[in-house]
């Protein structure tokens, strides 16, 4: 019997170290804002900085956002309710408009009719560099395996312009640059290991965003 | 009559096959309806039988067809009966005085895929002259449109159906921009 509560004390104290906690990056942003705001966040489809593959940030940013209690909109909600304003121009060098677009009639009452406090304009991209090591894989009659290791790094950057819509003000551009290591190691069966350094910008910056946001 | 079948089974394949590598591109014409107020001046869309039905031909494959007719033609009545209320596209009356007569034209297709340009993207480039007249003034009015989406692990047909979609897309705000400045003139 004492042995059955000695166990369950254990098995209670493993669990609980065992759990992780997520430390709240910034408890007194959190209460500082009162209403919960309202951000589109737009792709920047501009210099082909944003390759087709590079959908994440938007995506993880948007989470990071949601988090800290935001309403979010996504790209093509905000496009479709203010078209044609927000149509990106491919035809000419400067594709998105500039901020002094936030002074049409009609733009202006399409954007108070959805509520958005800010707009964030979003572009990234994530460089590979160089890539060591070796991975074979042979298959034979009697089977196949993979052996060898192999490693890369990468670079994640991330833009963000933000705009406040009521005082028609760019209030900054916010980047944030992560890098990380991708890592592949094959013994029978390969094991790959991705990077984080995109998850990693894109918690710095959604932090940064966050920050220019309550600055204001 | 062991012939006749031979010739009849050779024409069927014959047939199937054309018909299978015709590829059918369907141009989705993605513009949002929102609520505006319209304006009560009177338009005539000048329509022509050329413009509503042109197919384009892909100069380098035969097969690749698109009735680009068919879309810009909904397109344009589209977006200008979006902003004004009083819209012909019939046949104008002699007795009928519209404010504005909006005759488009497209003077300019192309469409390229990797295997021809050497990059890793479809592109798309547009151009239209729109006539527009009024009792006062006659212009020509020009929108470009150009876009391009990446090759990626879709069929081709589907990303030239999307990357035709975004071109309209981009026409039609383009379009917009310019008749809301027209229904607002005094």
């Amino acid at each position: 019997m004492k042995f059955n509560i000695f166990f369950t004390l254990i098995l209670i104290i493993f669990i609980t170290c065992c759990t992780k906690q997520y430390p709240n990056l910034s408890p007194s942003l959190d209460r500082k804002i009162n209403k919960f705001p309202k951000i589109a966040i737009v792709k920047k489809t501009d210099k082909s900085l944003f390759p087709a593959n590079e959908d994440f940030f938007i995506t993880c940013l948007t989470k990071e956002l949601r988090r800290k209690k935001f309403i979010v909109i996504g790209d093509k909600e905000f496009r479709d309710h203010t078209f044609p304003f927000f149509e990106s121009d491919e035809a000419t060098m400067n594709v998105e408009p500039s901020i002094d677009i936030l002074q049409q009639k009609i733009l202006q009452k399409r954007i108070d009719t959805l509520g958005v406090d800010y707009i964030v304009w979003i572009s990234g991209q994530t460089d590979y560099l160089d890539k060591v090591g070796a991975v074979s894989c042979t298959l034979g009659l009697y089977g196949g395996g993979c052996y060898g290791y192999t490693s890369q790094k990468d670079q994640s950057n991330i833009q963000a312009e933000l705009w406040h819509v009521a005082k028609k003000k760019l209030l900054g551009f916010n980047t944030a640059t992560a890098s990380g290591k991708s890592h592949l190691f094959a013994f029978i069966l390969p094991i790959p290991i991705p990077s984080d350094s995109r998850q990693k910008s894109c918690e710095e910056l959604s932090r940064s965003v966050l920050l220019e946001i309550i600055k204001n | 009559m062991i012939k006749t079948k031979e010739l009849l089974l050779i024409l069927i394949v014959t047939v199937s096959t054309t018909n299978c590598t015709k590829q059918s591109i369907f141009i989705n014409v993605d513009i949002p309806n929102q609520i505006s107020n319209l304006s009560k001046k009177q338009i005539f869309l000048n329509i022509t039988s050329e413009f509503e039905n042109f197919i384009y031909q892909h100069p380098q494959k035969q097969s690749l067809s698109i009735d680009i007719g068919t879309a810009q033609t909904f397109l344009f009545k589209k977006v200008v009966k979006k902003l004004f209320a009083r819209v012909q596209t019939e046949g104008l009356s002699p007795s009928s005085t519209p404010d504005f007569v909006i005759k488009p034209k497209l003077i300019n297709i192309e469409l390229s895929r990797p295997e021809e340009s050497g990059l890793t993207s479809f592109e798309c480039r547009f151009k239209y002259m729109i006539l527009i007249r009024t009792q006062e003034y006659v212009q020509n009015h020009i929108i470009l449109a150009y876009s391009r989406t990446p090759k990626m692990n879709k069929n081709e047909t589907q990303i030239i159906a999307e990357l035709m979609s975004k071109c309209i897309r981009t026409i039609g705000s383009k379009l917009e921009i310019k008749l809301l400045e027209l229904a607002n003139e005094v």
